[in-house]
C-alpha cells in the first residue's frame, strides 16, 4: 500500500510536470517552421579523472581505461539531428546513466522548451564476478523508448526525463536543473538532479533471486535480496575556460546518493557514487 | 539491443585519443609581419565560451613606427584617446577591456600639421566564442 501510494504520488508529480510543460509548449509554440535544434555537435576531452562506487565484485573496477575507475579518462560528446530525428554519444561531464547511443526525435520546441522521444539506456551494466565461485553475474541494460524534455531559460535549464527502463516492468524518471554563473572569462555551474527508479529496475540490476544461483549464493554467502523503489539525488559542480575558439578547460566533481534499496543490496557495500575530473577538450 | 560497452567505448576513445593528437599537430600560428609601422596586440583574440557573453581580456599593445614624433592610441570603443606619446618611435599600452564586439585600435600621427590625426596602424582584437548562440543549443545542457 506504501509503495502503491508512493508510486501513484510520483505518477501524480510527472503528469503535472509534463500536462505543465505541453501547456506552456501550446503558448509557446513557435511559428518558425525550421527545427531549431538541426544541426551537429561534437566535443572531445582528455584528463585525469578520480571516481568511486560501492559496487563491490564489479569487474568493470579493473578494466585499464574504463569509465568507471580512476585515471586517465576520455570524454567525448556528439550529437546530429537533421529534421527532428537525431543521434546522440553521450559520454560528457554530465551524468547520463549509462547511455552509449542514443536515438530520437525531437517534436516539437517552443521559445523555453523541447520536447524529445528518444530510444536510451537508463542505466549502466553491471557485471560482478563472485570471490570463490569465480561466476560471473552480468546484469545487461537495453535501450527504452521515452519521454525527454529540455528547457532553457538563458543560464537555468532544466531536464525532465520519463522513460521504460529495464527490468520486467522498468520505470526510469528525473528531474535536472542547472543553473549558470559567470566571473571574467569562467564558467561556473551546479546542478541537481533526482532519480526514480522502479523496484523492477532495482532488483534486475542488484536483486538475487532464491531460484536465480542456488549453488552459487551458497558459496559465495550471497543471502537472498529483493529491493525496493527509490530516488537517487546528484548534487554537481563545474566550471568551463574557454582558452582558444576551440579548446576548453573544464573540471567537475559529482556526487550520487543511492537509495536504500540499493545500498542494502549484498552487491553494495557504501551509500554513494563520486566522480571528479580535469580536462581539456577540443570543441569541433 | 545487446552491447559490449567497455569494447565500444575503448575502441572509440582509441581513436578518439589519436585524432587529437593529429590536431595537436596540425595547429598553425601566423607568422608577425616585421615591417614598419607596426601595431601589434597581444592578445589579438578575447574568447568566450558562449556567442553573446561578454569577454574579458588585457590586451597588451605595442607599436612601432621608423620616425620619431607625438603619436597617440585609440580604441572604437570610445572618442578619446587612450594614450599619446612624445618624441617617440614606439611605445606600448596595456588595458584590461570588457568587450562585446571586435574592437579595433589605431595609432595616429599628431605632432605634424600636415600629417595630423593620420593612421598609421591599425590592429584588430576579435571576439570569439566556443559555442554559437542559439535557443535549446546543443551545448545549453552539458548534456543533451
Amino acid at each position: 500500500m506504501k509503495i502503491f501510494t508512493k508510486l501513484l504520488s510520483i505518477s501524480t508529480l510527472i503528469a503535472n510536470m509534463l500536462c505543465s510543460s505541453f501547456l506552456m509548449a501550446a503558448e509557446e509554440e513557435s511559428n518558425n517552421t525550421e527545427n531549431i535544434r538541426d544541426g551537429a555537435y561534437f566535443d572531445i576531452g582528455i584528463g585525469p579523472k578520480y571516481y568511486s562506487d560501492p559496487f563491490i565484485f564489479n569487474v568493470d573496477k579493473d578494466a585499464v581505461r574504463n569509465d568507471y575507475s580512476s585515471g586517465v579518462a576520455y570524454f567525448i560528446n556528439g550529437r546530429y539531428q537533421k529534421n527532428g530525428f537525431f543521434i546522440e554519444f553521450p559520454q560528457g561531464t554530465s551524468k547520463q546513466s549509462g547511455t552509449i547511443l542514443s536515438l530520437g526525435y525531437n517534436f516539437l520546441n517552443t521559445e523555453h522548451w523541447s520536447y524529445d522521444l528518444r530510444l536510451a539506456q537508463n542505466h549502466r551494466d553491471l557485471k560482478h564476478k563472485l570471490p570463490k565461485s569465480n561466476f560471473m553475474i552480468k546484469r545487461v541494460t537495453h535501450a527504452k523508448l521515452g519521454l525527454r524534455i529540455l528547457g532553457d531559460y538563458g543560464k537555468t535549464h532544466l531536464k525532465l526525463i520519463a522513460a521504460g527502463s529495464t527490468g520486467a516492468k522498468g520505470l526510469y524518471t528525473s528531474g535536472w536543473l542547472s543553473q549558470n554563473y559567470q566571473y571574467n572569462n569562467w564558467n561556473f555551474y551546479s546542478t541537481v538532479g533526482i532519480e526514480y527508479r522502479n523496484e523492477d529496475v532495482v532488483n534486475y540490476f542488484y536483486g538475487i533471486s532464491e531460484d536465480e544461483f542456488p549453488d552459487i549464493n551458497e558459496i559465495d554467502g550471497l543471502s537472498y535480496y529483493q529491493g525496493k523503489s527509490g530516488f537517487e539525488y546528484t548534487g554537481q559542480v563545474g566550471f568551463d575556460y574557454p582558452m582558444t575558439k576551440h579548446w576548453v578547460f573544464e573540471g567537475f566533481a559529482r556526487t550520487t546518493l543511492l537509495p536504500s534499496g540499493i545500498t542494502d543490496s549484498p552487491l553494495v557495500d557504501g551509500n554513494s557514487i563520486s566522480e571528479a575530473a580535469l580536462l581539456v577538450k577540443y570543441v569541433f | 539491443m545487446y552491447f559490449n560497452q567497455t569494447q565500444i567505448k575503448n575502441l572509440i576513445k582509441h581513436f578518439v585519443v589519436i585524432f587529437i593528437l593529429l590536431l595537436l599537430s596540425m595547429e598553425v600560428y601566423s607568422n608577425e609581419n616585421s615591417s614598419l609601422p607596426k601595431l601589434t596586440l597581444t592578445p589579438n583574440q578575447c574568447v568566450s565560451l558562449h556567442q553573446g557573453q561578454q569577454c574579458v581580456v588585457t590586451v597588451d599593445i605595442s607599436w612601432q613606427v621608423s620616425l620619431i614624433g607625438e603619436y597617440c592610441l585609440y580604441s572604437s570603443l570610445q572618442k578619446n584617446k587612450l594614450n599619446c606619446w612624445a618624441m617617440k618611435k614606439s611605445g606600448n599600452f596595456k588595458k584590461e577591456l570588457e568587450i562585446e564586439e571586435d574592437i579595433t585600435f589605431t595609432l595616429k600621427s599628431m605632432g605634424d600639421d600636415i600629417n595630423n590625426d593620420k593612421v598609421i596602424a591599425s590592429a584588430l582584437l576579435e571576439l570569439a566564442w566556443v559555442h554559437k548562440k542559439s535557443r535549446l543549443s546543443h551545448s545549453a545542457w552539458r548534456v543533451f
